[in-house]
């Protein structure tokens, strides 16, 4: 991996170059619904004051997290 | 619809998108694809109807291109007066788009419209202005286009719709007549259903109003009478509640003994309601006489406790203004058969000036306070971050907004999916057939199948929208065409985008779960009917301030509105989560919601006429009884587990019991009262309350059986 693919760069896909907050967005809503399945299965949701800021709150969080340490 | 029906309805919009396109193109005019959509989202099951649409999206073109050229003009070099001009007028189109019935779509398309000038090229005042009117322009050419096309082929009118509805809704309010002359015993869930058909038959005959209203000059020219008689049949729904609701606290073999005639002048009602329908299908004048009137037996009544001749006066009054509504509705039957036009000076306009009776509209501030927030984001979107789609950010999310504000119960994934689905669709027609056709015809066929599938196969609804702007969006045909893919897949992951972010900013106000959406309303429902109890009594005395006045007609105002938008938050509920049982019970709250403010509207006026008349003792009494009610109220405001309902029949037959007491006294000494109070003024107050506890009880008897453990319960959901 060359020094150059470690900051951030549009992805190309066929000549389509998509934004890469827009793929670590997807990921992180992706894991986010993920999350909140478990987080309602095993009813830790119920504890929660406003759970649509939480659910808000996760996709925020996983795609900070995910721009960060994942080099696209 | 059956399928012939929708098929020839898809073919006509179908064809009408490819005619107005191809129009559009060989004048050389300015984005084609406005007119197409135009004739898109006008194309409705009758002419009238679509012919009522697209007249109010071209009225509401006007003001939309107005504001928007004005915005441009006093602020064309300031981002954030440009930013505050045009919230305010998203904030006033979104208010008026969900507070108005008749004009709704119109302040809808004036908001819309604003934004699409505000996004255009802005380079110069001429392409502005050019904007401006080819957007006009191509507005007025689809509706043409497409009247023309529905006048012509296949033609369905709304021709007669009116009085079938009619018929139809006077049918069902003559069922609850047919069962008391039978003595058949009706279950609750059948009047409920009764209640529900009633609300949207009524709905229905105000559509039909405006579409066959533009259809037809007779209709037109009656309109004054039409929506007189419009009105008394949602007062005859009204009047019908109440008198059932007074019934439901009697015996019957006591309803035999004190109003004996009760069945006589039922049948006497029933047959003017016939005469009533009989002047719609067959345009037979109704013979004008004197109202029914049902008459108590005085001596049967004699024999009666003082709170049981209350409830029978209530009865009795509650019918004879029930039989009053017939036959005010037999004049005017009589009125629209012979034209006769009411004089326009004798049309008494309900006084609401605007300081006394704000009638402000909680959830349409809301709606526009989100749409608002929507523009915001998009525009702070595209100047610091200008992902693809740039400038058309503050269309996408203004414009989205509006929407989701109108209609809230719409959620995300019904959007973001099917979108998501035709727009990948629209590409790959545009990448692998497009570049094969070359003449309009060929791209103009193109077109009309895939309208075609698409009006076929979603019939309306969220999925058809979805798939017109994957077609007409996606497939782009320009004058000369030109193909560029990277622009037409930036403009598929900006659509994405402008949804997604839309549904985040959702999440930011409120949740999305329909759930929590009634218990909300539910529970500001108790609030201002705390507030209303609280205060009546200072109401009817005219001691309130005039911000206290003003208060407490809001929320008499919010009394009206809340319970009929509960039905349609409850046909969203997660079927996944709840009983179909909880869901009928949901829906079931709204009918004695309704019934509750009934009671308190009638209570309210009630207390203002007669309330500063009475003996300080009399109001001494009537104000514990209020401090109950209202600590039944605050507790439903509170926690939505109604009491046990035994404690609140204790509770209300205390009431009665101390009531009873004082009304004897008071018979008993013969005080002195002033010369304009009379007992039968006081029984009306009377069954005021009484009614308005009954209610309370019914409601209670309702909500005990709703789960509301598990409607509270929190999850996290899309």
């Amino acid at each position: 991996m060359t020094f150059l693919n470690l900051f951030p760069h549009e992805i190309s896909i066929g000549g389509v170059y998509i934004p890469p907050e827009f793929l670590a967005a997807l990921l992180g809503l992706i894991l986010a619904l993920i999350t909140s399945q478990f987080l309602n299965k095993y009813q830790v949701t119920k504890k929660f004051f406003y759970p649509p800021l939480v659910m808000l709150s996760m996709v925020v969080i996983y795609t900070l997290l995910i721009g960060l340490f994942i080099p696209f | 619809m059956d399928k012939t029906t929708v098929y020839k309805e898809a073919f006509k919009t179908a064809l009408a998108v490819a005619v107005v396109y191809g129009l559009a193109l060989q004048l050389d005019w300015m984005k084609p694809y406005w007119a197409a959509f135009t004739v898109a989202l006008i194309a409705l099951p009758t002419a009238g109807q679509s012919f009522n649409k697209g007249i109010m999206r071209l009225a509401g073109t006007v003001p939309g291109c107005i504001a928007g050229i004005a915005i441009l003009s006093i602020a064309p070099q300031d981002r954030w007066l440009f930013l505050f001009l045009g919230v305010c007028w998203v904030f006033l189109a979104t208010y008026m788009t969900s507070s108005t019935k008749i004009f709704s779509y119109f302040w809808n398309i004036a908001g819309v419209t604003c934004l699409v000038i505000l996004t255009g090229k802005v380079d110069s005042s001429e392409h502005v202005f050019n904007s401006a009117m080819f957007r006009t322009l191509e507005t007025a050419m689809g509706i043409v286009v497409y009247m023309l096309v529905s006048v012509f082929l296949w033609p369905r009118t709304n021709l007669g719709s009116i009085k079938s509805t009619s018929v139809k809704l006077l049918n069902i309010q003559d069922q609850p007549f047919a069962n008391l002359t039978s003595s058949r015993e009706v279950a609750e869930e059948e009047l409920d259903k009764l209640r529900n058909t009633q609300i949207q038959l009524l709905t229905k005959l105000g559509q039909d109003l405006f579409a066959e209203g533009s259809e037809s000059y007779e209709v037109s020219k009656n309109a004054v009478n039409w929506l007189t008689f419009q009105k008394q049949c949602a007062a005859l729904m009204q009047e019908l509640d109440k008198w059932y609701l007074s019934l439901s606290s009697t015996e019957k073999r006591t309803v035999a003994k004190i109003l004996p005639d009760l069945k006589k002048k039922v049948e006497a009602v029933r047959e003017e309601i016939a005469m009533v329908q009989a002047g719609l299908s067959k345009g037979e004048e109704p013979p004008v006489h004197a109202a029914v009137k049902l008459e108590l037996k005085q001596e049967e009544l004699a024999t009666l406790g003082n709170v049981d001749r209350i409830i029978f006066n209530g009865i009795t009054n509650h019918f004879n203004e029930f039989a009053n509504v017939v036959y005010q509705m037999r004049i005017t039957i009589g009125d629209i058969l012979n034209d006769r036009i009411p004089d326009k000076k004798a049309i008494t306009k309900s006084s609401q000036r605007f300081w006394i009776n704000p009638n402000i509209n909680y959830e349409s501030i809301r709606g526009a306070l989100f749409a608002s927030l929507c523009l915001i984001a998009g525009y702070l979107i595209w100047i610091y971050i200008n992902p693809p789609g740039h400038q058309s950010w503050i269309l996408i999310t203004g414009a989205l907004g509006m929407v989701v504000a109108g209609f809230p119960q719409l959620q995300a994934k019904l959007l973001i999916l099917p979108l998501a689905i035709t727009c990948a669709f629209g590409i790959a027609v545009y990448v692998f057939i497009l570049p094969h056709l070359d003449a309009y015809w060929q791209l103009g066929l193109l077109m009309l199948i895939l309208m075609f599938i698409n009006c076929s196969l979603f019939k309306g609804g969220p999925g058809q929208l979805a798939g017109t702007v994957g077609i007409i969006g996606m497939i782009a045909i320009t004058n000369p065409q030109v193909y560029s893919f990277p622009a037409l897949a930036n403009t598929y992951l900006f659509l994405l985008m402008g949804f997604g972010t839309v549904y985040l900013l959702s999440l930011v106000l409120d949740s999305p779960r329909p759930e929590k959406a009634l218990l909300k309303k539910v529970d500001r429902y108790f609030k201002s009917l705390t507030y209303l109890v609280r205060n009546m009594e200072a109401y009817g005395t005219g001691r309130l301030s005039t911000f206290q006045r003003w208060l407490f007609n809001f929320h008499q105002y919010q009394l009206g509105l809340i319970p009929n938008s509960l039905p349609m938050w409850a046909r969203f509920i997660n079927k996944k989560w709840f009983s179909p049982t909880s869901m009928q019970d949901a829906q079931s709250l709204s009918n004695y919601l309704q019934g509750l403010t009934y009671r308190m509207n009638e209570l309210i006026a009630l207390n203002k006429l007669y309330g500063n008349r009475l003996r300080s003792d009399w109001i001494n009494a009537l104000r514990i009884w209020h401090q109950k009610l209202e600590l039944v109220f605050l507790n439903w405001e509170i926690d939505k587990t109604a009491d046990e309902v035994e404690q609140i029949q204790a509770q209300i037959k205390q009431a009665q019991h101390n009531l009873e007491a004082h009304i004897s006294t008071y018979l008993a000494q013969e005080k002195e009262q002033p010369d304009d109070f009379k007992e039968e003024h006081l029984f009306d107050l009377l069954t005021g309350y009484l009614g308005i506890s009954y209610a309370a009880l019914n409601y209670a008897e309702v909500s005990n059986k709703v789960d509301w453990k598990n409607w509270r319960q929190e999850v996290i959901t899309i």
